[in-house]
């Protein structure tokens, strides 16, 4: 009996330790106005994204709607959302669970 | 103002060169000029919205919501207005010159480049607010007299120029870089 009270406690600690340790991802949100190329560009600027892979990011943008373009830390993707923003890109971050 | 092309170009330098006539100019230095105003709007009008977006979509991210916003938004209305009056201080002077005068050719530094680009784009993202742009939107299929028919007409102009600033630029940007 005691070995079953146990086991759902350990589980739900280690629930917690992996949702406290997800890396947090920044999104950027398809908008009407910012132009495709400028996406592109503001993503190789701040990212160094080559230019093929700051365009598939974009084109996912543009098609999906949203797109991951950093994870990390919360602290460094809160200064890509604002670095983002600085630029006029619709961004935002949330934990990736 | 007349539609024409290479406001932008590139020199043997590398560096952006701007051409710029009095009428443009003075076009320019309005749109910008009601850029400033319009930063002193209330920070829940939908413009002010646009321009400082929520960090955080979450609901129970509120307080870190609110911590960003007064760590990032001072910042980047501050940034918002350096790069506007910047900008403006070019502009000026060639607005006052004669009509006939020839366009005057600036040359802009790196840094330049990224004011122009940041205070022309929050333009254009403050009248896509205001007058409701839409990437299928064609202005011809709007009444004469609809009054979103002046400001999007603004906006397509600003974006032809907008445009041909961010290709420039692009043009330093390496095809290599992380995968």
């Amino acid at each position: 009996m005691g070995e079953t009270i146990t086991r759902p406690e350990i589980d739900e600690q280690l629930d917690v330790a992996v949702d406290t340790d997800a890396p947090w991802i920044v999104l950027v949100w398809n908008d009407p106005v910012n132009l495709m190329t400028y996406v592109t560009y503001v993503l190789q600027k701040l990212f160094g994204y080559s230019r093929n892979k700051a365009e598939l990011l974009m084109l996912q943008v543009h098609q999906e709607g949203k797109a991951v373009v950093s994870s990390g830390a919360r602290a460094q993707a809160e200064g890509d959302v604002a670095k983002l923003h600085a630029h006029g890109l619709w961004a935002t971050l949330q934990q990736d669970r | 103002m007349a539609l024409r092309s290479q406001w932008f170009s590139r020199d043997r330098s590398g560096a952006v060169r701007l051409q710029l006539r009095a009428d443009e100019a003075a076009f320019l230095t309005q749109v910008i000029g009601e850029l400033r105003e319009a930063l002193a709007q209330p920070a829940d009008s939908p413009l002010m919205q646009r321009l400082f977006p929520r960090a955080y979509l979450d609901p129970t991210e509120d307080a870190a919501e609110r911590e960003y916003s007064i760590l990032v938004n001072a910042d980047l209305l501050r940034v918002r207005l350096d790069r506007t009056q910047a900008i403006l201080d070019v502009l000026e002077p060639i607005a006052l010159r004669p009509s006939t005068a020839k366009a005057v050719s600036v040359v802009l530094t790196g840094e330049q480049v990224g004011e122009w680009m940041g205070a022309v784009n929050d333009a254009r993202l403050a009248l896509g607010v205001v007058f409701d742009a839409d990437e299928d939107l064609d202005i011809d299929d709007l009444d004469p007299q609809d009054p979103r028919r002046y400001g999007l007409e603004v906006y397509d102009l600003l974006s032809y120029f907008f445009s041909e600033l961010v290709d420039v630029a692009a043009l330093s940007m390496p095809s290599e870089g992380l995968e």
